[in-house]
């Protein structure tokens, strides 16, 4: 079983009342759980579209992506899943304590449970002591926090996060760093797209390129490391060139395979990737 | 920080203090209707206000007459359905012509409603009486609206006339001075209302029998209108018609000659007569006086 | 509690939360209050016998107001989420986009009534306070109303999400508000053009709203007798079916909306 698996999967905005635009074009990739991977591209590479997909925001013209095997149309395929939108306004009526109450809530959380896990998430994302401030009252970083809470909240088994590092000051992003780390240590897939590829270099096991609505490069960050000098000066050389020079490492073998390879160890899932 | 609203809004005040000052005055004078409209063509401020207390005043006018009918909005009727026969009939009480005489209802009948179960559900959701058959209430309910319209606005003449009507008509013994009363109020405040004048006129000819006493009053509304012609006779023929067909010049004309030939006055009754029909075609009194008289009726100037 | 209820109560609670914290419902209920005190401070002027021009002004305002706020408080449920982009952390939940719309709708809905009931009970306050007694029939005013607030959150919903927010605002307010003079003019056209255009006239005539059969207020001033009961019972039965129809519009294009 794959935490995201994505089948040619395109898709399509009008630009004209005949004409449209194809944002992602045919791209396949899969990420297993436990796996923290980063997805990269220029900005109107892809990235959003295809995250937007994956949740069900849009709808694909063609292919298919599942979560967990739960075709992302069906509400239930988000029953596992945190997500954090690119640079979300939450409510300027609400503080970020009611705004966690409200997205548990959605969610089936409730009572004390419900209280001491936004407690404790609060904290974490430092926001401890604004719990009852109004969210309009918060810089752009601190509620970026808030979105992060609201991903984090009901203990996710897959988080898809989009420009998570947006807003946030060095010390925001340390504080991210620790928390993606932890959820890691936790077993959490972790999917996420960023423009910090410094951040995706010290976090990610993998990383995934987009390039004008295509896949064009899919890698180990271990094995990009050994490679480049900088994942930055490759990325720059890639979307420029448009053609990936290096060994594609990524396990294009293992797309076929059953749900029995999840139970390999990393050493075995490595071995058969090279 | 809260000093950054106080101050504007405190200039705001002072400001709008020496706008109703400038305007005040002007309003509260009591000039006749031409000069009144001199003053506000004038004065800005005084025109907005104006405009304003003026406003209030024909918005509780037109809500009186629902009050007259709890509530029952009435409209007057279209061409096809006066050709049709829709007509309002005469109801019960003398009131009759406070509609017009091809009024119906808003929510029409069952017979010349398309929507069957709609149109049942829409008489008993919204007040509803066929008009044919209708009557009113209380109409001293409607007379604090009167008293209100004039109050704000004690230059609008319409409140004074419909409302000495209704006191006149409200109590049973039908008091008549109370509604000259109400009326002497309005020329107190509108002494250039040729409508007033007629009204009180009229109440004094044909309610007190006073003819010498209401030909002082219809005089004066005859003198109005013959200076309003004379200022305003120039060759826009349609103000000029306008002016003519208005129901309630024809009234006074009527009323005023009525009055001539009730006082004995047949020199000034047959030129009145003359004069009216002269430059009003509908002139029935004038007609008639000359018929009694047994004289030529004149042509009729060509509008 | 079924997940769509426990999905219904947490849409009304923040909603809730959301118009309690902004001022236009309190600046509409001191509006309210001025109106009626207003109205009746004509007594202190010496113009006595205003109890149905203060019933009126009170009723007036509770009816406008409480269409505003219903007009205000629907469409701008989901253009909002939209614009701030909270669409996305919402429905990241396992809930449907049915489960959001129509727990929007019912939010604005009950909003919607909270603010009439507001409004009604700080008018009937005030009208208390100057003895100025209602009749029975105020119990199928609140009826009705409830019924056309349904039909109200649930146009406005679907415009909100066929238009731009702005533009279903206009929309709503103008049939709300408008209404009652579009049928009226359908009906005095109606039988003055030949018989095809009696039937055009007549479609849509069916498919405008028809808040002011839902009004009652000018009987409940007046102080009428209670409408047939038959009445309430039809248009309770008529407004339930017209909104279904509006919101099921709205489903269609909500759901094939992309985010």
């Amino acid at each position: 079983m794959y935490a995201i698996a994505v089948e040619n999967l395109t898709v399509t905005y009008p630009t004209t009342r005949s004409e449209t635009f194809r944002a992602v074009d045919g791209v396949s990739f899969h990420v297993r759980p436990g796996e923290i991977v980063g997805f990269l591209g220029v900005n109107g590479a892809g990235k959003t579209s295809t995250i937007k997909a994956l949740m069900g925001f849009q709808t694909a013209v063609s292919g298919q992506a599942t979560l967990f095997d739960v075709p992302v149309q069906e509400a239930d395929a988000r029953s596992r899943v945190g997500f954090l939108p690119e640079t979300a306004l939450y409510s300027p009526y609400l503080t970020p304590f009611e705004t966690l109450t409200f997205y548990g809530e959605l969610h089936g959380m409730e009572g004390n449970a419900l209280k001491d896990r936004i407690g404790e998430l609060l904290i974490r994302v430092g926001l401890s002591g604004k719990e009852h401030v109004l969210n309009r009252t918060l810089s752009k970083g601190m509620q970026q926090r808030v979105g992060i809470a609201q991903a984090l909240l009901a203990t996710p088994r897959l988080l898809i996060l989009d420009e998570v590092s947006s807003g946030l000051d060095p010390i925001g992003r340390r504080d991210l760093r620790v928390i993606l780390n932890e959820e890691r240590d936790r077993g959490t897939t972790i999917f996420f797209s960023s423009h910090q590829l410094s951040e995706v270099e010290t976090v990610c096991d993998r990383v995934i390129v987009l390039n004008k609505g295509k896949l064009i490069a899919e890698h180990r960050v271990s094995d990009l490391v050994k490679q480049v000098s900088s994942l930055e000066d490759y990325f720059v050389t890639l979307v420029e060139t448009g053609g990936d020079s290096l060994h594609r490492t990524a396990p294009e073998s293992n797309r076929n395979n059953d749900t029995s390879e999840d139970t390999r160890t990393e050493t075995e899932r490595k071995e058969a990737v090279v | 920080m809260k000093l950054y609203f106080a101050i504007p809004a405190v200039a705001l005040l002072a400001l709008n203090g020496f706008l109703l000052r400038a305007a005040l005055p002007e309003m509260l004078r009591q000039p006749d209707t031409e000069g009144a409209e001199e003053v506000y063509e004038e004065k800005p401020t005084t025109s907005i206000l104006g405009e304003f207390r003026t406003s209030l005043a024909s918005y509780l006018y037109g809500r009186a007459h629902e009050y007259m009918h709890g509530g029952v909005v009435f409209r007057a009727a279209t061409e096809s359905e006066v050709q049709k026969g829709k007509r309002v009939a005469a109801h019960g009480d003398s009131l009759e012509d406070h509609h017009g005489s091809q009024e119906t209802s808003v929510v029409p009948e069952s017979e010349y409603d398309p929507r069957s179960f709609w149109g049942d559900i829409e008489r008993g959701a919204q007040p509803w009486m066929d008009i044919r058959r209708h009557g009113h209430r209380d109409l001293a309910e409607a007379l604090p609206l009167f008293r209100m319209m004039t109050w704000t606005d004690p230059h609008f003449v319409e409140g004074y006339d419909m409302g000495s009507y209704l006191v006149f008509c409200a109590a049973k013994d039908r008091n008549v001075d109370r509604a000259l009363e109400f009326l002497a109020e309005g020329i107190a405040n509108n002494p250039g209302s040729f409508r007033l004048q007629k009204s009180y006129g009229h109440y004094l000819l044909a309610n007190k029998g006073q003819p010498e006493e209401a030909l002082v009053h219809l005089r004066k509304a005859v003198e109005i209108l013959e200076r309003r012609a004379a200022k305003g006779g120039g060759t826009d023929r349609t103000q000029r018609q306008q002016l003519i067909d208005d129901i309630e010049v024809s009234q006074t004309w009527n009323e005023f000659i009525m009055a001539l030939r009730k006082t004995n006055r047949r020199e000034e009754a047959i030129r009145w007569s003359r004069r009216c029909i002269e430059i009003n075609a509908p002139c029935a009194s004038g007609v008639r006086t000359l018929k009694i008289y047994g004289l030529p009726l004149p042509k009729t100037r060509s509008l | 509690m079924t997940p769509t209820l426990r999905v219904w109560r947490t849409l009304i609670r923040g909603s809730f939360l959301e118009m309690v914290r902004r001022k236009e419902l309190y600046v509409l209920v001191i509006l309210t209050v001025l109106m009626v005190v207003g109205a009746y401070s004509f007594t202190f002027f010496g113009v006595s016998g205003l109890e149905i021009f203060v019933k009126d002004m009170a009723f007036t305002a509770v009816g406008l107001f409480s269409t505003i706020l219903g007009v205000t408080i629907a469409t701008r449920q989901i253009p909002e989420e939209i614009s701030r982009r909270t669409i996305y952390p919402l429905l990241a939940r396992p809930i449907s986009r049915a489960q959001l719309l129509t727990g929007k709708f019912v939010a604005s809905w009950v909003l919607t009534l909270a603010s009439f009931a507001l409004l009604l009970g700080v008018s009937l306050l005030v009208l208390t306070l100057l003895r100025l007694p209602l009749k029975v029939i105020l119990i199928q005013y609140i009826w009705l109303k409830a019924v056309s607030f349904l039909w109200l959150s649930a146009i406005c919903i679907c415009l909100s999400v066929y238009v731009s927010s702005s533009a279903a605002f206009t929309l709503g307010l103008l049939l709300a508000l408008g209404s009652g003079a579009f049928t009226r003019s359908f009906l005095l056209a109606y039988g003055d053009g030949v018989p095809i255009l009696n039937w055009l006239i007549a479609i849509l005539y069916g498919f405008l709203p028809h808040f002011t059969l839902f009004d009652i207020a000018r009987k409940v001033v007046y102080g009428w007798d209670p409408i047939a009961w038959w009445i309430p019972l039809a248009l309770t039965v008529y407004g339930i079916a017209i909104s279904a129809f509006w919101l099921k519009l709205a489903l269609n294009r909500f759901e094939k909306m992309a985010l």
